[in-house]
């Protein structure tokens, strides 16, 4: 393996070499302020539903920030549903949206220029530059056919969406939902795994409920398997689900995880299923994956039985080099969170961490970790909504719209609820479904986008106010894939490292903005540098000023 | 019991690892039959004011080992089989008798052989014209668990037309209906039932089966209305609370359940859910030590329900008490060894305790057992999906035999030759079955 100690050039200037004295970190009042009217996003969402409670109805909802023309920028792009066949209004079919950055606090919708005003029922989204091009690609899951665009110069200086679906041999059909890129054969380039959920169409659905058709629980249909797609170069890609041996017809996926679990470098796949066991596939660094989900603890509760997985995440929220891995699940289930490492079993230990009992009421799909205070800790967020969109029981807390959680990481593993401090950001209630987050304003404070099942998104501006400092950092690889997903990154500051996975995936249906983020507390620099690029060259850099967003290229020493 | 009236203040308790500052009382030693052990109680009571004292396991407990895994049940199965195979010889030598084709009908019920139980019914009743509604009851469950819908619904429709006021009647033929997807009609017959019902049992009962079909609104309307006209009536307190429980209405749950485990402290399904309430993390004033003090009440006084040992030792975890945690797994692994989740919470606990080979041991175990539910859960769906699929029904029957469940495997297996015995398959795993069984299959 090439080990490259590079010292930063005077791209950015190198000024203090010596740690910081670091005391405790602010942990302020996490404040999140929705300015979703102000930002000029005016998508609404529909999920379709017309009486007969079918099932993809329910569950719809994801949301991408991504930087589609590379201006430093992050732009957002909603997923929409449709109206099922036969129930169009007269004003047509939704399309997805494409906003544009302003960088102003303002969006643009550039949907119909960018080529995207398509029309499908569209589930989720994830980013990747599948080409290694320099610019970021969309794949979106979806009832029926997956779609996946490639992005284009439009001639004229800007970029447009190209639909590539049938060129590219991706022919994914059936009921997708969470999508996530990710190079499991270190060739760098970017594959794709597709999560599957049930075997469902308007012919087959079933009446569920009793004299009131209710939305069904996935136990009535058959599973539908995750798919991997190998990309074979040239813009083109087999599907290999049974020959990587992550063919599982038993499967309901309804959120994918990537993450290197057992730090062997090698990328390894989380899928959260609904009400059967959660899988995970260890990477066999030849092309294959042992599925391990059992021996690993992650497949079911402390009882023994499935969970309804839905979101799912992972972070070293310790900051011990390790991941947590937080998977969202139904009422009365709680959020389960495992620390995972080298060796199985892992424990689940959302209860000691202080995150079961407050998700407890709750059915919870989108799940991130993100550092929004910048103490250095990631803290833990969760979108919540039934899925049926009558009051089923006579608790209010089981409403189909529920208020949002945000977990305050308080160290030493534990974290503290402090949704109601948020106020109507988090406690005004939604049917929460896709959660991302990013840095829409480059202030350094991850700022968060809520997807509810229906109507309108809601942008929230991070205004936390403490003096804690941050980084945030691009990758670009060059032997590896260009996003450098994969990457695993460690930065030491004021004598306590933190580490981060690039990754895309997690959450539910949803793609964050990929810079890594970094809140460093106290600390105004960096001290060291380290990333471990999946191709297998390692780079360091030295101490670095904070707050600020730096790019960082494979093997090469400048810092831009 | 239970309650926190002011007359009933209960003792506070010293965390396990300290030494109780007042008189320490060992309050009792169950001793529960061979295989289930000792378990010491430790209370601690503030004796100046003579406050009740509630029970707490202390962590001085000494673990033991766990029971490894039971072999198959070939052999005993096959013993159970034998002698339910000699009453069915006899009553087929006695065609006339109807004591013997009771007394076999009865025996193959009990052990899951519905291909004689269905044909000893039937006889019974050819023999009996004034056969009870139970006989037809057992008729039509051997049908349905067979797969045979068309005669099941019939058997339920000659009961109601002989004994318009029996619940059984409406449930099974709601249930019949159900089978072949008429939901609606299914409610429809409940709800008929819910018209003709007299006593409080066959009310309460047709509560049930509003719960069993997802109707939990309905079911609750049908038990509050029994609660209503008897309030102090102990099956329907027990519904209303355990509906109210599932709907999540825990303060109005807490409050019958409350009154209940006062009345009646030795009804357990009520003491165990009143436990379950007191621990629920939405329950306002959640009361864990009262909590526990129920359960190990319950353990005491019927050391053999498992019940209160899985939550108990649930709860232990949660709290951080390792040892007693893995105590009460092992306690309740005694009662059912081949329980995964038990396995797979005792081998947390032993990771917990620093005993990482028993971890890693029970943990193997538990795996074995979690990969063996998994595949009976989705063979079980299948055949929910499907319930006229013979095949799916054989392949749950050779799931269990795979495992060594000889006794599961025969419903499965005589309702797949049921639905379709022209299948050389199902044939052949019949007889085998029966060969190995070493008892004649009898059509």
């Amino acid at each position: 393996m090439p080990i490259l100690f590079l010292l930063c050039l005077p791209t950015l200037s190198c000024t203090r070499k010596t740690a910081s004295t670091r005391t405790a970190p602010a942990q302020a009042v996490i404040k999140l302020v929705d300015i979703t009217k102000s930002s000029g996003i005016t998508a609404e969402r529909t999920n379709g539903a017309f009486g007969k409670r079918w099932m993809p109805e329910t569950l719809s909802g994801g949301a991408a920030f991504l930087d589609y023309d590379n201006d430093g920028w992050q732009d957002i792009l909603l997923i929409k549903g449709a109206y099922m066949p036969g129930k169009t209004p007269s004003d047509g079919q939704p399309t997805i949206a494409l906003y544009h950055n302003n960088r102003n606090g303002s969006f643009t919708d550039v949907t119909q220029e960018l080529g995207l005003g398509i029309r499908m029922y569209g589930m989720g989204v994830s980013i990747g530059d599948f080409d290694n091009d320099g610019y970021d690609d969309i794949f979106l899951s979806a009832i029926g056919k997956a779609k996946l665009f490639h992005n284009m110069p439009d001639g004229k200086g800007g970029r447009k969406f190209v639909e590539i679906t049938d060129k590219s041999g991706i022919s994914d059909t059936g009921f997708s939902t969470s999508s996530a890129w990710v190079d499991y054969d270190r060739d760098g380039k970017l594959d794709l795994i597709v999560c599957h959920y049930v075997k469902w169409s308007p012919e087959t659905d079933v009446f569920c409920g009793t004299t009131i058709k209710e939305y069904c629980r996935p136990t009535v249909y058959p599973g539908e398997s995750c798919r991997l797609y190998h990309n074979d170069g040239s813009g083109h890609f087999t599907d290999v689900t049974k020959k990587a041996g992550l063919f599982n017809p038993n499967s309901k996926g309804l959120g994918v995880c990537v993450c290197d679990i057992d730090g062997d470098g090698w990328p390894d796949i989380v899928i959260a299923n609904d009400m059967e066991s959660n899988c995970l596939y260890r990477n066999n660094k030849n092309g294959t994956f042992t599925e391990i989900g059992l021996q690993s603890g992650i497949s079911l509760s402390d009882t023994g039985k499935p969970r309804a997985g839905m979101g799912i995440d992972a972070a070293d929220y310790r900051n011990n080099g390790g991941f947590g891995i937080v998977i969202g699940n139904f009422a009365f289930e709680g959020l389960a969170l495992y620390d995972a490492g080298v060796q199985p079993p892992y424990t689940e230990r959302s209860k000691q961490a202080g995150i079961y009992d407050p998700s407890y009421p709750f059915v919870t799909f989108g799940v991130l970790f993100s550092d929004f205070d910048n103490d250095g800790l990631a803290d833990l967020m969760a979108t919540n909504g039934h899925i049926q969109d009558m009051n089923i029981g006579t608790n209010p807390e089981q409403n189909s719209a529920q208020h949002n959680l945000l977990f305050q990481n308080r160290n030493e593993g534990g974290f503290t609820d402090i949704s109601a401090s948020i106020g109507p950001a988090m406690m005004e209630s939604m049917v929460g479904r896709g959660l991302c987050s990013g840095d829409f304003d480059n202030d350094g404070k991850r700022d968060v986008l809520l997807i509810p099942n229906v109507k309108a998104p809601r942008l929230l501006h991070n205004e936390t106010d403490n003096k804690n400092h941050w980084m945030g950092i691009r990758l670009i690889g060059l032997k590896s894939n260009r996003n450098g997903y994969g990457a695993k990154v460690t930065v030491e500051a004021g004598g306590v490292k933190h580490s981060a996975y690039a990754h895309s995936g997690g959450s539910y249906l949803c793609a964050s903005d990929q810079r890594l983020h970094f809140g460093l507390g106290n600390s105004i620099h960096l001290d060291h540098i380290q990333i471990e690029w999946p191709s297998g060259i390692k780079q360091e850099f030295g101490a670095l000023d904070a707050d600020r967003y730096i790019t960082l290229t494979e093997g090469e020493p400048e810092i831009r | 019991m239970a309650s926190r009236a002011p007359s009933k203040k209960i003792a506070k308790i010293s965390p396990p690892d300290s030494k109780p500052s007042q008189a320490k009382l060992i309050l009792a030693l169950l001793f529960a039959a061979g295989a289930i052990g000792v378990l010491i109680f430790r209370t601690h009571s503030t004796l100046q004011n003579a406050k009740p004292a509630l029970l707490h396991l202390s962590d001085d407990v000494i673990l033991g080992d766990a029971p490894p895994l039971p072999g198959d049940d070939l052999n005993t199965f096959r013993e159970k089989m034998t002698q339910c195979s000699a009453l069915q010889v006899e009553a087929r030598s006695k065609p006339a008798d109807v004591q013997a084709w009771a007394k076999a009908g009865q025996a193959a019920m009990v052990l899951g052989d519905y291909l004689s139980a269905s044909t000893d019914f039937q006889r019974l009743i050819q023999l009996n014209t004034s056969a009870s509604s139970d006989i037809y009851d057992a008729l039509g469950q051997s049908q349905a668990q067979l797969g045979q819908r068309s005669k099941a619904l019939l058997t339920y429709q000659t009961l109601l037309k002989r004994f318009p006021h029996s619940a059984e009647g409406y449930i099974g033929l709601s249930r019949a209906q159900s089978s072949f997807g008429n939901k609606i009609e299914s409610l429809k017959t409940l709800d008929d039932a819910s018209h003709v019902m007299q006593t409080i049992p066959d009310r309460i009962h047709i509560a049930h089966e509003f719960e069993q079909k997802g109707d939990l609104a309905r079911a609750l309307q049908e038990s509050q209305s029994v609660l209503t006209s008897s309030p102090d009536d102990p099956l329907a307190m027990l519904m209303t609370g355990h509906l109210l429980f599932m709907l999540v209405r825990l303060p109005e749950a807490q409050q019958i359940y409350s009154k209940l485990t006062l009345a009646h402290p030795e009804d357990g399904k009520a003491r165990y859910t009143y436990a379950e309430i007191l621990d629920n993390p939405m329950t306002k004033g959640r009361d864990r030590q009262m909590a526990e003090n129920i359960l190990l009440d319950m353990i005491q006084q019927d050391p053999r329900d498992p019940k209160p040992y899985a939550k108990l030792g649930a709860m232990y975890f949660e709290q951080g008490h390792f040892k007693q945690s893995a105590y009460i797994y092992i306690r309740l692994l005694e009662l059912v060894p081949d329980s995964a989740a038990a396995r797979l919470q005792l081998a947390q606990a032993y990771a917990k305790l620093g005993d990482l080979k028993s971890s890693q041991s029970q943990q193997e175990i538990a795996q074995r057992l979690l990969m063996r539910d998994r595949e009976e859960a989705q063979l079980q769906a299948d055949i929910a999906r499907q319930p006229a699929d013979a095949v799916a029904r054989l392949k749950l029957a050779l799931h269990y035999q795979n495992y060594g469940q000889f006794g599961n495997s025969l419903p499965p297996l005589q309702a797949a030759f049921s639905i379709d015995s022209g299948n050389k398959a199902i044939q052949s795993s019949i007889q085998k079955t029966y060969a190995d069984l070493h008892v004649p299959l009898l059509q």
